[in-house]
């Protein structure tokens, strides 16, 4: 806290000394922000500073993590997309970017405002049952809840978050009904369904596997397009009986709309290093999170992807932030 | 026996150097940002967490953990020497404590607090070791019914919160939980009295809240009096406490930790309810509960011993059930993730040295940290010689930084002052701050198991009275007001 304190005292006379013909030359000549929509504590801003070190060592200069949450990023969003292109903030896009849009009255646009960088690493939810609900599979989940429409109550950590929107999207396509029963965060959350008190939770896989694997809880599919790596045995979703089923917990890195691009170019080709760093990838993966480094007009196109894909989904489903 | 060799092993891991000084640079740091407002354990943990990849996972948790309780210590300075709650769980600390100051025994406070929270600390650490996985299991069987019930319990019992006019207490609890459910309805994602304020949409932080009602607010009325501001008007007599003190704070010193490792383990409650209930245990069961608000020395053990005991106890889901009830326990847990320790109910057997060497750290930790404060509240006391003129701006600083760096917004220092002018006026019409905040505490949890617990039972009201554990406290609710108005209703009826 003390250094990005001192870092945004010392920010102003900074700019006014590094002129901009020079930026591509000297670039890094300062610390760099890297923004967190969340407040410290969750896996989002775990992941930053995991990466922060990393990006630090390898631009010769400061990488410091700054906490601004609220409104699931849209506040730090807000604040960012108005901060000077020159490649000393960047942030840390997670899905609240790509669901925001259609839940929340935005005064920045979520593609236009953005220059994407790359899509840094990707992490799956887990679908798992309390012991005592009988389905064992995806298919016979699909049955039960047709069977009893509105009957089964699933848990999330909060409303628009992946853990609710994996259960939303899982009913939009296969045409069932469940009741959404929503908790403050993940650990409440994961509590109510070890003690019954919902039937069926999406959670991270990280958060879950473990009392998956200690018979606390019953893992039935994995979210994501591949098997994690972290349970190979588990199918997804998609293979188990609904086709086109994926849902990634992203987490991304970008600049303001307008950073020149050799600065993108250099920010991108340090990230991606630091996502192949050997410490870096194990921690990423001990959080659950598989480290992408795609180049940044991938990055652009797959999230113009979620953002339609969500806003479908969020509109279905009748879900409203305001 | 067991639990013996189990702590033995755990004291033999904590006590090699490494751990010791690991312990010692935790709890010190807890200490300074509990003291800080704002700065709270969970921003400090997440500052030190890269450091945490360069440790091994033991020395890694017994510092991160010795922030977390070491800053419950911490937070009483503030609360009892100038009306600033260091810690969400202090503000109710600053009801006594701070009356104590000023009649100028901020000394015997700060010690009662230390101790009490020693006392604490060590059971707290007990109860894990010898009841974890129990306790564990047993919050499980804690679902939306039985929060509501404990919470609407907690709500009748807010009555006792009150020095005078029960109508003006009620007002402030009642303004406490509308201003405690703005932002984002948790049931149905709905913002309320955001008015399109992207800040308001995720609520008004305790912090703001806390800091505001009590320190900004016992600021601008001590400014307004012209003569010479003597604000801690009696003689500085003695730093420790007495006897009578001592036999005082033992009782409530039990029954707070009592109270607050029973709110420890619950993942919803959380430490701020734990003090405020056991404040009011202890203001009803009071010979002479007059004397609360005007520097009980009850008043600061019992909710600084619950605080403290709460902090341990919340340690218990984690370890037990590899689930972290608050931000900062997931903290700890991506902390001890990220070093290949996967947390449950196999941790005890799988890594026993971790385990049991974190308990043993525990009691190390609450040791180091009596020898750090006591010898600490010399110094604090000689603080309140400085003049106001420079002690003044100097709280409004800290109260600043804190809570600037809980979410790097300028918008909480505005709403702060906001809520400030507001303490001010409600002193103005002698209507208390202590209510509105508990109001604040309990009415959105109230308010969100109870929808909760509704939807689950698709709207039937029974749920609450069905559940055994649920039906319990609903009973005691009813005692409780029983008791309450009973004394009042005979009255009315003398009186005709």
């Amino acid at each position: 806290m003390q250094v990005s304190f001192i870092a945004r005292l010392l920010a102003p006379v900074l700019l006014i000394a590094a002129a901009p013909a020079a930026l591509s030359q000297t670039y890094p000549a300062k610390p760099i922000r890297f923004i967190v929509g969340f407040p410290p504590g969750g896996t989002n801003d775990i992941v930053a500073r995991v990466l922060a070190p990393k990006l630090g060592e390898y631009l010769g200069q400061q990488v410091v993590v700054e906490n601004r949450g609220g409104a699931n990023t849209a506040i730090a969003s807000e604040m960012f997309v108005r901060l000077p292109p020159d490649g000393y903030t960047i942030m840390l896009n997670a899905p609240g970017h790509a669901t925001n849009p259609a839940l929340l009255k935005l005064n920045f646009d979520s593609i236009r405002d953005f220059a994407f960088i790359t899509l840094a690493a990707e992490s799956q939810n887990l679908l798992v049952v309390h012991p005592s609900f009988p389905p064992r599979t995806v298919k016979e989940l699909i049955a039960l809840s047709k069977r009893r429409p509105g009957d089964i109550n699933y848990g999330s950590s909060g409303i628009g978050t992946t853990v609710h929107l994996s259960a939303e999207l899982f009913q939009f396509m296969t045409g069932t009904k469940w009741v959404h029963i929503a908790y403050k965060g993940g650990g409440p959350g994961l509590i109510a369904l070890l003690s019954g008190e919902v039937s069926l939770y999406f959670g991270n896989v990280p958060t879950v596997i473990r009392q998956a694997r200690d018979g606390k809880l019953r893992a039935v599919a994995t979210t994501g397009a591949k098997r994690t790596p972290a349970a190979p045995d588990i199918p997804t979703v998609a293979e188990a009986g609904v086709p086109g089923y994926e849902v990634s917990t992203f987490y991304g890195v970008s600049a303001p709309a307008k950073t020149p691009r050799p600065i993108i170019d250099r920010l991108h080709a340090e990230i991606v290093r630091a996502l192949n760093a050997p410490d870096t990838r194990d921690r990423l993966q001990g959080l659950g999170a598989d480290p992408v480094g795609n180049t940044p007009e991938q990055y652009t196109a797959f999230m113009q992807n979620e953002i339609a894909k969500w806003g479908k989904v969020i509109k279905a489903a009748g879900i409203r932030g305001e | 026996m067991d639990l013996l060799s189990n702590l033995a092993l755990g004291f033999g891991v904590a006590f090699s150097l490494e751990n010791l000084l690991y312990c010692f640079a935790g709890v010190a740091l807890g200490t300074l940002v509990g003291v800080l407002p704002g700065v709270g354990p969970l921003v400090t943990i997440a500052m030190l967490f890269p450091i945490t990849f360069h440790l091994p996972a033991v020395p890694a948790i017994i510092m991160l953990a010795g922030i977390f309780y070491g800053a419950q210590y911490g937070g009483s300075t503030t609360s009892i020497l100038v009306n600033l709650p260091g810690e969400t769980a202090s503000a109710v600390t600053c009801i006594d404590g701070y009356q104590m100051a000023r009649q100028g025994r901020a000394g015997p406070a700060l010690a009662t607090a230390a101790l009490a929270s020693f006392f604490a600390g060590c059971v707290g650490t007990l109860l894990i070791a010898l009841a974890g996985p129990t306790l564990g299991e047993w919050a499980l069987k804690f679902g939306a019914a039985e929060y509501t019930a404990i919470m609407l319990m907690a709500l009748v019992a807010s009555a006792v919160m009150t020095q005078g006019d029960a109508v003006k207490g009620f007002a402030m609890v009642v303004l406490g939980l509308l201003i405690g459910v703005v932002g984002v309805d948790v049931n149905s994602g709905m913002a309320r009295y955001s008015f399109g304020i992207p800040e308001l949409v995720d609520g008004i932080g305790f912090t703001v809240v806390a800091v505001g009602l009590f320190a900004v607010a016992e600021i601008v009325l001590n400014l307004e009096s012209r003569q010479a501001r003597e604000v801690y008007t009696g003689p500085v007599t003695g730093l420790m406490p007495t006897v009578r003190d001592l036999k005082d704070a033992a009782w409530p010193t039990v029954r707070g930790t009592a109270v607050g490792a029973f709110f420890g383990v619950l993942p919803g409650a959380g430490p701020a309810l734990s003090s405020f209930a056991t404040y009011m245990l202890e203001k009803k069961i009071a010979r002479d509960p007059s004397r609360f608000g005007k520097g009980a020395i009850e008043g600061v053990a019992a909710p600084e011993a619950a605080n403290n005991a709460a902090a341990q106890t919340a340690f218990i889901p984690m370890l037990t059930l590899g689930i972290p009830a608050t931000a900062t326990m997931a903290l700890m847990l991506g902390a001890l993730t990220l070093q290949g320790v996967a947390t449950g109910p196999q941790v005890m057997h799988e890594k026993p040295d971790l385990f049991w060497g974190l308990i043993a750290s525990m009691w190390i930790g609450n040791f180091l940290l009596v020898i750090l404060n006591l010898p600490l509240v010399g110094l604090w006391v000689k603080l309140l010689t400085v003049p106001y003129r420079w002690l003044f701006p100097s709280i409004i600083l800290f109260c600043c930084i804190g809570n600037f760096s809980v979410s790097n917004n300028p918008f909480d220092l505005y709403l702060c002052a906001l809520i400030g002018v507001l303490g001010y006026v409600l002193v103005k019409l002698e209507c208390e701050p202590a209510p509105l905040l508990l109001g604040y505490v309990l009415g959105p949890l109230l308010e969100e198991n109870l929808r909760r617990a509704l939807l689950i039972a698709r709207g039937d009201p029974t749920v609450f009275f069905t559940r055994p554990i649920s039906a319990a406290f609903m009973i005691a609710t009813v005692v409780i007001l029983v008791v309450m108005v009973a004394p009042a209703a005979r009255g009315m009826r003398r009186g005709t």
